[in-house]
């Protein structure tokens, strides 16, 4: 009993303590929202709320034609159409290739990179800034770059193949080869960031794993198998992650080097969206495109998590 | 022994090899446009192209400074990057302060969806910011598209500069507090001083994103005056039928600013590539 009363007395006394400091510390409270509210504000003008309105354009016939008056409110129609509509079949399988493509040679080049740095540190240290390039180019210089290269008569590579004896190949108009081309140009630009990234993992591993590793008798392969892999997952999870989003939105390359051509060989869902908002002026289809493919995005995610992003062995 | 060392060889010239190869791979796609840039009118159109320019000419750079408008694109960029950066710094130094030094409630889910807004394609908000710009009359201004540029770069900085701030002793501040400083004044006077190093990498991240960007500029901004270095090249392709001279001139051009920074913060810049993603 009267431990009790002691204990309900400490207790209001330190809630009184408490709410004393909370007054006087008020206006200090404040302080941290009064920082953060400026980006909040931003965000909220350039990205929250033009999302909630694209939402809001994806339910209604929004046309180059009507958007500035009145555009009819059409509920899902817009996203109805888009599952009966065989072009955006079409790009779906065109963008399996290309990111499947682009991101199958940024992770074995990057995986590689990375590993070959983590030994080699004085190599690392003069070709690391040499490799980054063309992460930090425009994609209207990647894209041109790449169109000069892959260029019938004038470009390296098919100079490069003639000097061989080899035939030229017509990169960029095959219907086969564009979208091809496009992932190399595209692996040229991404491998930079996998290289960076897997490469900051791997410094995170703890040395002693490695010794644990060497004195239980592993061999190279196993060690890399079941320490350097095991351990890297959940940044391979995460890294996954962040080249599937960007190579599926991806349409800015694209845009310069084939624009989905030759006879929609390289039109990948995000360049279909953009023919459709701002080539045929479609904003409601377009908006609805963005959508679909920003639940595909979160779909994937959510994979990659579930299977190698789970620190199982 | 004799076994593990020939091994070692063997793996040396496998990784020399590859090194190499990638490489070339990097390079040459550069070394195509600028030795292209640099030969002279006759060369770049005769064939076979040479892989090793026989000529030197300024010709082109010369071209497309007096005869383009690439030079009043280069000033709107600057324009443009520059605001923008300016900008970004000042909300994201705000931000990035308050989300390293204090707690407060809201604080994981802001943070959080900051870093989600970084995941949704920036795609998705072209029409409804080209309406929003129409209706305030920010196409076709500067301002539009700074602002339309801080959905880009702003996720970003703001990671970055928390992360620096993360690194700062908290103790320095607090000696400023005692004293009677405002938290805003600890922010200017002892805080941001000795970020200087990240306050630099977060600049020249969101000068080059804003330097490189181009889709947003191609929907904004359609005042021949207005265009930026990207819009600028892009109309080469449409108005001179390919003048690949010219063109790859204007390229080397629209690089430089990139290779500069990398240059001078190249360490930096690797650092800070990942530091919207990961804590590095």
């Amino acid at each position: 009993m009267t431990s009790g009363t002691g204990f309900e007395a400490g207790k209001g006394l330190r809630a009184g303590a408490l709410s004393l400091t909370k007054s006087v510390f008020r206006k200090e409270h404040l302080v941290p929202y009064l920082f953060v509210l400026p980006l909040m504000v931003l965000l909220f003008s350039v990205t929250i709320f033009p999302f909630l309105w694209n939402v809001w354009i994806s339910l209604h016939d929004a046309r180059t034609t009507n958007i500035l008056r009145e555009v009819p409110f059409v509920g899902l129609r817009n996203y109805l159409q888009l599952f009966k509509d065989p072009m955006f079949y079409h790009s779906l399988h065109v963008s399996l290739y290309f990111v499947v493509g682009s991101i199958a040679g940024q992770f074995a080049l990057g995986l590689t990179l990375a590993l070959i740095f983590n030994h080699y540190k004085r190599v690392a240290y003069f070709l690391r800034p040499l490799f980054v390039i063309p992460w930090f180019l425009s994609a209207i210089i990647i894209g041109y770059s790449w169109i000069w290269m892959y260029n019938y008569n004038f470009g390296l590579i098919n100079t490069v193949l003639r000097a061989f004896g080899l035939q030229p190949i017509r990169w960029l108009n095959d219907i086969t080869m564009a979208v091809w081309a496009l992932v190399i140009a595209n692996i040229w630009r991404g491998t930079p960031f996998t290289m960076l990234f897997l490469e900051a993992a791997l410094k995170n591993i703890p040395n002693e794993l490695y010794e644990a590793a060497r004195v239980d008798g592993a061999s190279s392969w196993q060690t890399f198998r079941y320490v350097t892999l095991q351990l890297l997952r959940p940044a391979l999870a995460i890294n996954l992650i962040l080249v599937t989003m960007w190579t599926f939105n991806l349409f800015d390359t694209i845009l310069v080097m084939t624009q989905g051509g030759p006879a929609n060989a390289t039109l990948t869902t995000a360049m279909y969206m953009y023919n459709n908002a701002f080539r045929y002026g479609l904003f409601g289809y377009g908006a609805a495109i963005t959508l679909v493919m920003l639940l595909i995005n979160a779909g994937l995610a959510i994979v990659y998590f579930r299977t190698i992003g789970r620190e199982t062995t | 022994m004799m076994k593990g060392k020939r091994r070692k060889l063997f793996l040396n010239i496998l990784v020399y090899a590859f090194l190499g190869l990638y490489t070339l791979f990097t390079l040459v796609p550069v070394y195509w446009v600028f030795t292209t840039s640099v030969k002279s009118s006759k060369e770049v159109v005769s064939f076979p192209p040479s892989l090793m320019p026989r000529s030197f000419s300024l010709e082109h750079y010369y071209f497309v400074f007096t005869k383009t408008k690439l030079g009043k694109g280069i000033v709107n960029s600057l324009i443009i990057s520059g605001l923008t950066t300016f900008i970004a710094l000042v909300v994201a130094s705000l931000a990035g302060y308050a989300f390293s030094r204090f707690k407060f409630r809201g604080k994981e889910v802001i943070l959080g969806s900051v870093l989600g807004l970084y995941l949704i394609p920036p795609l998705i908000n072209v029409i409804p910011l080209f309406l929003l710009f129409n209706k305030f009359g920010l196409l076709n201004t500067y301002w539009g598209l700074v602002l339309a540029y801080q959905a880009m770069v702003l996720p970003l900085v703001t990671f970055l500069l928390r992360n620096y701030f993360d690194g700062i002793p908290v103790e320095i501040e607090e000696a400023a507090l005692i004293d009677g400083c405002t938290r805003l004044g600890v922010l200017w006077r002892v805080t941001l001083p000795l970020a200087l190093p990240g306050l630099s990498t977060a600049a020249i991240f969101s000068f080059i994103l804003s330097w490189n960007e181009f889709v947003l500029a191609l929907n904004f901004l359609f005042k021949e005056d207005l265009k930026t270095v990207q819009l600028v090249i892009m109309e080469f392709v449409k108005l001179y039928r390919i003048d690949w001279g010219a063109l790859t001139a204007a390229m080397v051009i629209g690089m430089i600013p990139v290779l500069v920074f990398l240059v001078i913060a190249q360490r930096y810049l690797i650092a800070g590539l990942l530091g919207g993603a990961t804590k590095y």
